[in-house]
């Protein structure tokens, strides 16, 4: 595995779309831009009585970037050329009959990576700006996680968020072993939206991830977490399932 | 070394056969040509060895294995069927990723060797978009013989070669055919360029394999005599037929020159003339 992973990540990332993903880490900066030209993009401001942490403004933009979905149109493109790209440009023969599930977990996890690495770029360049700028704002405090504040319960709708990431992670491949960049943009999208709108339509809500976050005193802070990841899990497992029986067949 | 047995493919939304029972063997050493017009099945018989596409029936045995009942059947195989690369990585980039997916031992040299070969290594540091058509050709056939293959499989690979590239390739196909008994299954419309390389030929046609035939029968002279001789002077010569004033024959070199000099003795020699039956055979479709 490790001979087919670490090149395919290498080779990955040398693709110029990758980079362009990861400068959208570097969006927290456009709210020092924003002050600067005293535009009303991105302004953060701070509901007095409520103390600001570092964390807060990287959940905040964390959840501004995932409902902006432009991000995640780079990423589904990226998977689009990851799979559907290779397989139909015949670039696939150069793995010759190397196991394609072995294939697929590679590029599932480079594809991970990337977006973990993402993540961390919007964690640091958040937290930059918060040193920098944010908090030295009223109301805002100058710790990077908040104090006296249980962090699952403060975390839980960043984290059902990242679930969702994953999953569309999945769909995306899923969906691009067989069909063109522009369905698996489109697909991946609509997963997005169902997924943000869910939970204000009543029973669907409890079919995404996202969904359990105001059932806290019903179910309980951990009864909810681990919900949420059970669900993750088995969008996942038969997802990838679909998957890898999809791209073993693949004929090309 | 390789052994197709009662291969078929049928392709999902079609109703006919594009490989319809197709059997044959290559043997270790031998340079095989695949030969047939556009949509005769060439390329699917190659795609079905490369495992690219799921055959009906039938079996691919290479070196006593059933390729299709495993993965990592390929090691040994190369391929130039489609010649795509990425096009963010260098030409020295694509080889270098091809051969550490494959688990394959090569040395910085090996790769220098192989691009020099196709005249590509003054081109090493620039991308595949970069390339024209025949540059791309050169680069897919740089990576089919990167490693120490022990059987080759490929598609057309004269396109894009100029005749110093063609020679260059045809020598150092020979050269490991008699250095690593390399085994190579090859397609090609040149058919020149084929008979310079190839000891046997399967002939190809609607999916079927209408014929086997050797290198001797493909290289056949035509003498014109002046006069009838007695039919026992041509018997003593093998892959000889006499037919009135018309003598056929594929024998070349010593034994060639031997013949005409006994048809010397006989008789006036009017006209020799060198047929190309490869030609022909695509021609009439199935009479070699």
């Amino acid at each position: 595995m490790n001979h087919l992973f670490l090149p395919i990540f290498k080779n990955t990332i040398k693709m110029k779309s990758i980079w362009l993903y990861w400068c959208f880490g570097l969006v927290p900066f456009i709210v020092i831009l924003s002050a600067i030209f005293n535009s009303d993009f991105l302004q953060i401001e701070t509901d007095s009585g409520i103390t600001m942490t570092g964390l807060d403004l990287f959940y905040m933009l964390f959840g501004i970037l995932h409902n902006l979905l432009l991000p995640f149109v780079i990423l589904a493109f990226i998977i689009s050329k990851v799979f559907y790209d290779e397989i139909h440009s015949g670039i696939i023969f150069m793995y010759k009959d190397i196991k394609r599930s072995s294939i697929l977990f590679s590029k599932l996890i480079t594809l991970l990576i990337i977006h973990t690495i993402f993540n961390v770029i919007l964690f640091i360049s958040s937290t930059v700006v918060y040193y920098i700028h944010t908090g030295s704002l009223d109301n805002t405090s100058p710790l990077l996680l908040p104090e006296g504040t249980n962090l699952l319960a403060f975390s839980l709708e960043p984290i059902g968020i990242y679930l969702v990431q994953l999953i569309a992670i999945v769909l995306a491949i899923t969906l691009s072993i067989k069909l063109s960049a522009g369905y698996t943009i489109l697909g991946t999208l609509l997963f997005i939206f169902f997924t943000t709108l869910a939970p204000m339509l009543g029973v669907s809500k409890f079919l995404v991830p996202t969904g359990y976050t105001d059932q806290i005193d019903s179910l309980g802070l951990y009864g909810v977490f681990a919900i949420m990841i059970m669900i993750t899990i088995i969008y996942l497992a038969a997802l990838l399932t679909f998957a890898i029986n999809r791209f073993k067949k693949v004929e090309y | 070394m390789l052994t197709v047995k009662n291969l078929s493919k049928k392709f999902k939304k079609s109703d006919v056969y594009a490989v319809k029972d197709v059997s044959f063997e290559l043997t270790k050493g031998e340079i095989v040509g695949l030969l047939g017009k556009n949509g005769a099945g060439k390329t699917t018989i190659m795609k079905l060895i490369a495992k690219s596409l799921i055959p009906t029936e039938g079996e691919i045995v290479i070196n006593d294995r059933d390729i299709l009942k495993g993965n990592n059947m390929l090691k040994d195989v190369n391929l130039m069927i489609e010649s795509a690369f990425f096009n963010h990585l260098s030409a020295y980039e694509n080889i270098k990723f091809y051969l550490t997916i494959n688990d394959m031992d090569y040395s910085e040299k090996e790769i220098k060797n192989v691009l020099m070969l196709v005249d590509l290594w003054e081109e090493k540091d620039h991308n595949p978009s970069q390339f024209s058509f025949g540059m791309k050709q050169r680069l897919g056939l740089a990576m089919c013989l990167s490693s120490a293959p022990k059987l080759v499989v490929m598609d057309e690979p004269f396109v894009g070669l100029d005749p110093n590239g063609v020679t260059a390739l045809i020598e150092k196909l020979r050269e490991w055919v008699v250095d690593r008994e390399l085994t190579v299954l090859i397609s090609s419309h040149q058919l020149s360029e084929l008979e310079m390389i190839c000891d046997r030929y399967i002939y190809i046609d609607n999916g079927l394999l209408v014929k086997e035939f050797d290198k001797s029968l493909t290289s056949v002279t035509v003498i014109k005599i002046n006069d009838e001789i007695d039919p026992s002077v041509i018997q003593k010569f093998e892959h000889t037929e006499m037919n009135h004033k018309e003598i056929t024959t594929s024998l070349e070199n010593e034994h060639f020159n031997d013949l005409i000099k006994v048809l010397s003795e006989e008789t006036s020699i009017t006209d020799i003339n060198k047929k190309d039956h490869l030609k022909d055979l695509f021609k009439k479709g199935e009479e070699v």
